[in-house]
């Protein structure tokens, strides 16, 4: 049974880590970093680290409109990212015994590498990226005025139906 | 891997907006459960919605032309009447509202637990605090009237 102890440093908002296929759970530490342990049969394991924007897919509209219904027009909805920043981060680690794997994230610069790794065994990196999502920016902005013109319609639509109940 | 994780994210998003939801009714809840223990807290809630009502009335007005508001003016009147109004009609509705952030707040808990992303604890607070505060205020609305 072979151990991997994953350290991650300074997290950046929206990032998930996945070890083979399967998100694990990070928790923080005294010193500040994320860790989390992955116990497998196999001799590698390999380790994603993934932040996209949210308007992915083909059916990011109809994702981002349904939202936008169930969260009150979006009152109760969440921020979406503003900077659009993607990280594309995936490595094969080959273990024996216990290993150690700790990432820290560099600062942003497009189409350079977004982690910097230490460990104490061979790991090949297979992408390690960090990328701008120009698209989903562009996306944003339709989703934004597209909700500003459903408040419009719908604080048009209240008007209408309270001056219409106080004529009649 | 990409499809893996905007499922994981619109997940995270539906527990986000279930937990903001339940949160609101029940910080409702339990303003209105604890309105006649804090009655100055009321004045403010009416004062608040007289404003919020105040300024849609200008705005129909500005978008349409003027008509009568004299039904407005037991919300202006901070007498007991009012308080009274607020009160059944809280205890009316309360239940259904209850009802609502119970399930939100539960479904949210039951997400943000399965995701393992970090910074969870403070949405998993959110959501325990919103089926706390729906609970208490329940039942504080249901003993002001009864009791």
């Amino acid at each position: 049974m072979n151990t991997l102890n994953l350290k991650v440093g300074r997290m950046i908002k929206g990032c998930r880590v996945y070890v083979d296929g399967r998100q694990i759970a990070l928790k923080r530490n005294k010193d500040g970093t994320l860790g989390g342990v992955y116990t497998t049969d196999r001799d590698e394991a390999e380790v994603t680290v993934v932040k996209l924007g949210e308007f992915g897919g083909s059916l990011w509209f109809i994702w981002a409109m349904l939202f936008f219904v169930i969260s009150c027009f979006g009152i109760f909805n969440a921020h979406y990212d503003r900077r659009n920043i993607t990280v594309n981060y995936r490595s094969v680690v080959r273990l024996s015994g216990q290993n150690c794997l700790r990432l820290e994230f560099n600062n942003f610069n497009e189409g350079q590498p977004a982690l910097a790794y230490q460990s104490d065994c061979p790991v090949e990196i297979e992408t390690n990226l960090f990328g701008l999502d120009r698209q989903a920016a562009k996306r944003r902005k339709i989703l934004t005025w597209i909700e500003v013109f459903m408040w419009l319609a719908l604080i048009v639509l209240v008007a209408i139906l309270v001056v219409k109940a106080i004529i009649g | 891997m990409h499809e893996r994780y905007l499922k994981d994210a619109r997940v995270a998003r539906v527990a986000k907006i279930f937990c903001n939801i339940a949160l609101f009714c029940g910080i409702l809840l339990l303003i209105l459960g604890l309105m006649p223990v804090l009655k100055g807290l009321y004045y403010f809630l009416i004062l608040m919605f007289a404003a919020a009502v105040l300024t849609f009335w200008l705005l129909t007005l500005i978008l349409f032309h003027p008509f009568d508001i004299s039904f407005l003016q037991p919300l202006f009147d901070t007498g007991s009447e009012a308080f009274k109004y607020i009160q059944i009609y809280s205890f009316k509705y309360a239940p259904y509202v209850c009802a609502v952030a119970v399930v939100l707040g539960i479904a949210g808990l039951v997400l943000i637990l399965r995701d393992k992303s970090v910074r969870r604890t403070g949405r998993i607070v959110a959501a325990s605090l919103a089926i706390a505060f729906a609970v208490v205020g329940t039942v504080a609305i249901i003993l002001g009237v009864t009791l």
